[in-house]
């Protein structure tokens, strides 16, 4: 069966288009911006959403979506990985924190060994 | 009310002494360890409140040594999956800690591994201070008491892995079942089907439950 992703971040940008590439033969990718997050995740399940960190307010959006399904599973996306924003991350429930990669093959092996992963019981104040 | 024990593991001896004596006067029983071994032993005797990893628990100049975190890793791994009433007396919180602050040693520590639980609930760079390592070991000690057991494990569970244990009983079900039909209809050919039948249901529950 085909995974349904979720990607918020910039729907424009080049990275955007390249997972979008890179997950095709996994599934579907959904872009959309920070704004539709709430109406989107009521509307229907998806699998994995992915948050870009470069636009994005990580974890007051982590938060804000496990408030409203608290069975999502969330994994972040940075250009510039550093181990405190890894940590806040981490701890306030997503299930991965991961480099923004180019190559559309190694991107698309990361996020799938996501597809197995349980969610995260550290939603905690962070 | 007694004091929480902690078990401190880091194979620095300065460090060790040092940050006993601090959550000594912050009012914490300290158990130390050394090494990998020691930590092992003294988180199986059980006891410990919560556990401080160093990551880097065997040799300090080698940066693959990530022993501290695959200790916390296999003590993660070795929670029950479903739900029991000692959950919390078995689960030993882990903080890590370490000098050499990465963030893919972040993600190993703090990830859910396969069954949900994740190695640690906080990790911290020695850089931080003893005041971040007392505000992190305080936080975890509030939170423990208040985790319902069900709840946080029925979280670790996906759909699939919740109905198990329901798909199982219901097999146990036809067992038992086929086993009082063979007795009642008294015929050997009830007796045969119905017996093959309830040993077949009895491996398919095992099966389902493992």
């Amino acid at each position: 069966m085909k995974a349904s992703f979720l990607l918020v971040g910039d729907p424009q940008s080049s990275w955007s288009l390249t997972l979008a590439r890179s997950l095709a033969p996994l599934g579907q990718l959904q872009l959309i911006d920070e704004k539709e997050v709430n109406q989107k995740v009521l509307q229907r399940h998806y699998d994995l959403i992915i948050v870009d960190a470069a636009i994005v307010k990580v974890v007051p959006l982590i938060k804000r979506v496990l408030a409203y399904t608290p069975e999502a599973r969330i994994v972040v996306a940075t250009l510039s990985p550093t181990w405190q924003r890894a940590r806040e991350a981490l701890r306030a429930g997503a299930i991965g924190y991961i480099h923004r990669l180019q190559n559309e093959e190694e991107l698309r092996s990361t996020i799938k060994q996501f597809l197995q992963k349980p969610q995260s019981n550290n939603q905690e104040e962070v | 009310m007694s004091k929480p024990t902690i078990l401190l593991a880091d194979n620095d001896p300065d460090f060790l002494t040092t940050t006993t004596d601090f959550l000594k006067e912050e009012g914490f029983e300290v158990v130390t360890a050394s090494n990998p071994t020691e930590a092992r032993r003294k988180l199986e005797q059980g006891g410990i409140d919560l556990a401080v990893l160093d990551i880097r628990l065997t040799k300090d100049n080698d940066e693959r040594d990530i022993s501290g975190l695959l200790l916390a890793k296999e003590f993660a791994e070795q929670m029950p999956l479903v739900v029991t009433s000692n959950f919390l007396e078995q689960w030993v919180p882990t903080i890590m800690l370490t000098s050499y602050p990465t963030y893919e040693n972040v993600r190993e520590a703090l990830a859910p591994m396969v069954g949900g639980l994740s190695p640690a609930v906080n990790f911290i760079a020695k850089a931080e201070g003893q005041e971040a390592l007392l505000r992190a070991i305080k936080k975890v000690l509030e939170e423990k008491p208040a985790i319902s057991p069900p709840s946080r494990v029925l979280g670790r569970l996906n759909t699939e892995q919740r109905l198990r244990p329901t798909i199982a009983l219901l097999f146990l079900f036809g067992a038992v079942l086929s086993a009082v039909i063979a007795v009642v209809a008294s015929d050997p050919r009830w007796l045969v089907g119905t017996t093959a039948l309830g040993i077949l249901y009895a491996i398919v529950a095992w099966v389902t439950v493992q």
